[in-house]
């Protein structure tokens, strides 16, 4: 009853508040409509990327200015509309409302809220397209962006700015990899966007519950263009994030946006180019494909000091088919990002996950974005496993070899063990550390491979319960120093100790 | 190549006022005077009557509408009740 005393009289305020005065517009007409595609007559001082409105409080924008008449696509669903109906200009471009109320919600590209909790209206509002920073604004990459996966923070670091594209084929890991990197950034102070454009609703819905379960929610927004939403809302969800992104960034803030994925983003532009009967190149994408890529990653930046120091980091997620990273999308948008993480089904189905394949893989920022501590373990790591991997044909007739050859393979195939991971599992950076530690000093080598990361999950719980400080060390300092090293030594020497012993007793109870 | 008597200024454009009404000639000249002060184009004033827009004026020039009639102020109403529900 109350609810609705207080609603009427809200209504009556903005009654009394309405000014019923002139009202100057410019008004066309719909000619034709079907699609998501408006063909409008009139308005002939429409401007390009313009909004206009459709009755209902529909609203469209300008794609194509002809001759005689505009090409616009409709926001959202235009079934209501019908040719002969009057369309209004707005003189204003498309704006997303933003505020920090949005962290922890699920939103469609148009700011309107998805999730149960209530609606709320904020304040100010960021353009969907805006330049990107020029160069006297920026500052170069250094800081780290941990995603807490090993194999990427050894050997593909990637830092606070910079754009690092995940690409591989479908089921191979990709939507993973960008999970737990936003579930590792929970006291990182860094503000995640995860932009789904074109996913299935189930998918979106198992995300969004796994990053409560973990979470993660508390810190990431979520933009939701789904599979069943109009071809020019799945065209605007990067726009959104990147529009949202750059609200925080302004504010000094650092913000990880994660686009899943551009493959379906260039689908739905190239549906809304053919509908407006732009010229088609290469795969019947139009020709300004790239531009629309392009813009929207060198939005993801970092600003320097006196702009804020804020950045945004972007990954960016590419679907290849039957692995032809030659296509004419996946080539463009490797040659706009900064580096590439490369997953591939072979490995996948090997067992091997996350299934980044290192020799291709490639970060553009490397060493820059790396504490001192990963940097002294991780040094060799590349060079290692390159190594094991030429040798890995001959792994198969390891009993012929000579034993420096044998002992580069067995190395080679901890390393690859120690680097596999299970989903939704990061680990903070010194943990990383610790683990690669251990592997390339070689300590794991008596170790048999089925027991390694079972090995690895007791050393670092042991660790945390005896040796406390070693953590807090390294994650203070950044450094792996000598005394840090001996006290590791130590803790290893006892646990392996302790393997040895229940290794002969093992083999005790098979002899008996 | 543009006839010259389509060039700017040379052909006045046409302004369509829209009443329920027929107006009398003193209120079209009054109007055809605020006009010129306002627009400062070359222009030629045309009476026309729609009903539909209840009452008020409507002054119409292509797509550019100055609308100062009833219907516009009854349909921002309605927009407003239709957002409270």
């Amino acid at each position: 009853m109350a609810k609705n005393l207080l609603k009427l009289d809200n209504f009556y305020k903005k009654l009394t508040a309405l000014k019923l005065e002139v009202e100057v517009y410019e008004e066309g007409k719909i000619i034709s409509l079907g699609d998501g595609i408006a063909k409008i007559s009139g308005l002939n001082e429409a401007m390009y990327n313009e909004l206009l409105l459709f009755p209902q409080n529909t609203y469209g924008l300008v794609f194509n200015l002809e001759k005689k008449s505009i090409g616009a696509i409709i926001i959202g669903n235009d079934s209501h509309l019908k040719a002969g109906d009057p369309v209004r200009r707005t003189s204003r471009i498309l704006e997303i409302p933003v505020g920090k109320e949005l962290i922890g919600r699920v939103i469609n590209p148009l700011g309107q809220f998805l999730d149960e909790k209530p609606p709320l209206s904020l304040k100010e509002t960021m353009p969907l397209e805006k330049i990107a920073p020029g160069i006297i604004e920026r500052q170069p990459v250094n800081t780290p962006l941990q995603t807490g996966i090993k194999a990427i923070d050894s050997m593909i670091p990637i830092g606070r700015g910079q754009r690092e594209l995940i690409i591989g084929d479908r089921g191979t890991g990709k939507t993973t990899i960008v999970i737990d990197t936003i579930i590792n950034q929970k006291n990182e102070n860094v503000i995640c966007i995860y932009v789904a454009i074109g996913q299935r609703v189930s998918k979106i819905a198992k995300i969004i519950q796994k990053l409560k379960d973990f979470g993660a929610l508390e810190h990431t927004i979520v933009i939701c263009a789904n599979a069943s939403d109009s071809a020019s809302l799945q065209y605007l969800a990067p726009f959104s994030g990147a529009a949202i992104g750059e609200y925080f960034m302004k504010q000094g803030k650092d913000v990880l946006i994660a686009y899943d994925d551009l493959s379906k983003h260039a689908w739905a532009y190239r549906q809304l180019s053919l509908l407006l009967k732009r010229p088609s190149g290469r795969e019947a994408y139009p020709g300004d494909v790239f531009y629309l890529h392009s813009r929207l990653l060198e939005r993801a930046c970092r600003l320097n000091d006196k702009f804020g120091g804020g950045s945004i980091t972007a990954l960016p997620i590419i679907e290849t088919q039957a692995g032809d990273v030659s296509a004419y999308i996946p080539t463009n948008v490797i040659s706009i990002t900064d580096g590439q993480i490369y997953l591939e089904p072979d490995l996948f189905f090997a067992g091997i996950r996350p299934a980044i394949n290192p020799g291709i893989s490639v970060s553009r920022v490397g060493g820059a974005a790396q504490i001192k501590a990963m940097k002294k373990v991780a040094g060799m790591l590349r060079l290692d496993l390159s190594q094991y991997r030429e040798l890995a044909a001959f792994a198969q007739f390891s009993t012929d070899l000579d034993p420096a050859t044998k002992a580069k393979i067995e190395r080679g195939a901890r390393i690859t063990e120690i680097l596999k991971q299970a989903e939704n599992q990061p680990l903070k950076v010194e943990e990383e550390v610790v683990s690669l530690w251990c592997a390339t000093k070689g300590f794991l080598d008596k170790i048999p491979l089925e027991k390694i990361s079972q090995f690895e999950k007791e050393f670092l719980e042991f660790l945390k319960k005896n040796k406390r400080n070693v953590f807090e060390k390294i994650r203070k300092s950044k450094d792996l120093d000598t005394e840090t090293e001996k006290e590791l030594t130590k803790a290893m020497t006892q646990l392996l100790s302790f393997y040895q012993e229940e290794e002969k007793e093992e083999e005790k109870e098979e002899l008996s | 190549m543009r006839k010259k008597s389509k060039q700017k200024g040379l052909t006045p454009t046409k302004i369509i006022v829209y009443s329920v009404l027929a107006l009398k000639k003193q209120d079209l000249k009054q109007l055809e005077k605020s006009l010129k002060k306002l627009l400062k184009i070359n222009f030629v004033l045309e009476n026309r009557i729609d009903e539909e827009i209840i009452g008020g004026l409507k002054i119409v020039s292509g797509s550019k509408i100055i609308d100062l009639s009833l219907q516009n102020q009854l349909n921002k109403i309605k927009k407003l009740m239709l957002n409270y529900g």
